[in-house]
């Protein structure tokens, strides 16, 4: 028993837990206003999204300031995935799937999400924005750098500034000054954030949603309890310190968010949301004998659909 | 409402010890004068001493000390207010004999981490009780950090990943 113990308190401490991907991506105003977008009409409104892969062939600034952010981040001991090596695999991926065949003349399986989910993501998105203005003779810079989580939405880290206004240094070397003098405090506020979740837990959310070809609903009742209540109940006993907020729900959907889970589970073995949300899924499969479907999202955010696999 | 004070009050007095205690005089100013691409902060720092080379000798420590604890004064545009490297009072407080060594006039290897700046000379004047220096210096944030980190003393971005 006592060996069992030091086994897992050695484990524990040992543990680490499942980093993050970091990735550096020009704003979405960056892209609109340097022309880096794509329109889609689609009911008859425009959608317009950021075209990445323009942004990278048409701005050296971009590639300049993503290089930059890259290494003082790999100083820093956190190396960045790159949005150039994300896209270009991306590609190869489709290109892969289009023309790999078995013996057999079989080709690859993929459904609609597989191929949603090829996209450049990464659990914190570094968002630069960066303009070079001119007060009469002389030119400045302004720069702004946002962490954003995109599983919650939320800032987690960021820093802003204008750069000193100067009449004779090029463009590049005013971007150059500004990566340079914003870098130290959002990596101070993105320790922060990395500190509060190991004090804290993983802030998560989580969907709930349900097959429509099963009966059952979020108002089903087992045990005279509403599954949603059930579901509920489970996510405030296993959440950290019991912090969750139900943003919205109805008999069909239900959201989960700011929901703090464990970095590590019993075993002390690292998890992520759709650790965390298997263990739900097998709580509703022995108690219920409820067929569950869960479907990662990052890091930082998963899918429960009820009703089948 | 004198306990609330009473608590208060310990809570100043500890924190003021922790500082104290680590050899630096705490009375001086430091803004940033600029940035280097090789992970230094330049600063302008004001600080007294009871001679010349004390308030030199003073002022790179007082630099080093505000780099780690108390963040560097923005002063105009480009030149931005910086987080202190060591933000948490905790830190300090629980590490107060490693700062104590790294401060020691003759053991401790704080002079390793600032520098002057070739042909900038500090200004010198006589003020009450001594003089006080206005000196241009740099400071080596980035490698402050690292050795912190490899100390253990703070966690880096990649800790516990």
């Amino acid at each position: 028993m006592t060996l069992l113990l030091s086994v897992l308190a050695i484990n524990l401490l040992l543990a680490q837990a499942k980093k993050p991907s970091i990735m550096v991506i020009p704003s979405d105003v960056w892209c609109n206003q340097n022309g880096c977008v794509r329109n889609y009409e689609i009911n008859g409104e425009t959608l317009t999204v950021p075209d990445y892969k323009k942004a990278l062939q048409t701005s050296d600034q971009l590639v300049f300031v993503i290089s930059k952010l890259g290494s003082m981040m790999a100083d820093r001991g956190f190396p960045l995935n790159t949005l150039e090596a994300a896209l270009t695999r991306i590609d190869e991926t489709a290109a892969r799937n289009i023309i790999m065949t078995s013996k057999n003349g079989a080709s690859i399986k993929e459904n609609p999400i597989d191929m949603l989910n090829r996209q450049a993501k990464a659990d914190i998105l570094m968002k630069v924005t960066w303009a070079v203005k001119k007060n009469g003779p002389k030119s400045y810079i302004t720069y702004t750098l946002q962490g954003i989580d995109p599983y919650t939405g939320k800032q987690v880290a960021g820093a802003e500034g204008v750069g000193e206004p100067s009449m004779s240094a090029a463009a590049d070397v005013l971007l150059e000054e500004a990566v340079l003098e914003h870098i130290d405090n959002f990596c101070a506020r993105l320790q922060a954030h990395f500190d509060d979740m190991f004090a804290n837990g993983r802030e998560v959310a989580m969907d709930i949603q349900i097959w429509d070809d099963t009966s059952i609903d979020l108002e089903t009742e087992y045990m005279g309890k509403e599954l949603g209540e059930i579901i509920e109940n489970w996510v405030y006993d296993n959440t950290m310190n019991h912090r969750f907020q139900k943003s919205s729900s109805s008999e069909t959907f239900a959201r989960y968010e700011q929901m703090r889970i464990p970095l590590f589970n019993e075993q002390g073995r690292a998890i992520d949301t759709e650790s965390f949300v298997r263990q739900l899924r097998s709580y509703l499969k022995k108690t219920f004998q409820l067929e569950c479907k869960v479907v990662p999202d990052g890091l930082g955010h998963c899918y429960l659909i009820i009703g089948g696999k | 409402m004198k306990t609330r004070l009473l608590i208060l009050f310990m809570l100043l007095a500890a924190t003021v010890g922790a500082q104290k205690s680590i050899n630096v005089v705490l009375d001086y100013t430091v803004t940033c004068a600029g940035l280097t691409d090789d992970g230094s902060y330049m600063v302008d720092v004001e600080c007294k001493g009871k001679k010349p080379a004390d308030a030199l000798a003073n002022a790179k420590k007082a630099a080093v000390h505000a780099v780690l604890f108390k963040g560097i004064t923005g002063k105009a545009a480009g030149c931005t207010t910086q987080r202190p490297i060591v933000a948490d009072q905790a830190i300090l407080d629980s590490n107060v004999e490693f700062f104590k060594n790294f401060f020691d006039d003759k053991k401790g290897s704080w002079g390793s981490y600032v520098t002057g700046i070739t042909g900038v000379h500090p200004q010198t004047s006589k003020v009450k009780g001594g003089y006080m220096v206005n000196v241009t210096l740099i400071v080596k944030k980035d490698g402050l950090r690292q050795m912190l980190e490899k100390e253990g003393v703070i966690r880096g971005l990649s800790s516990g990943f």
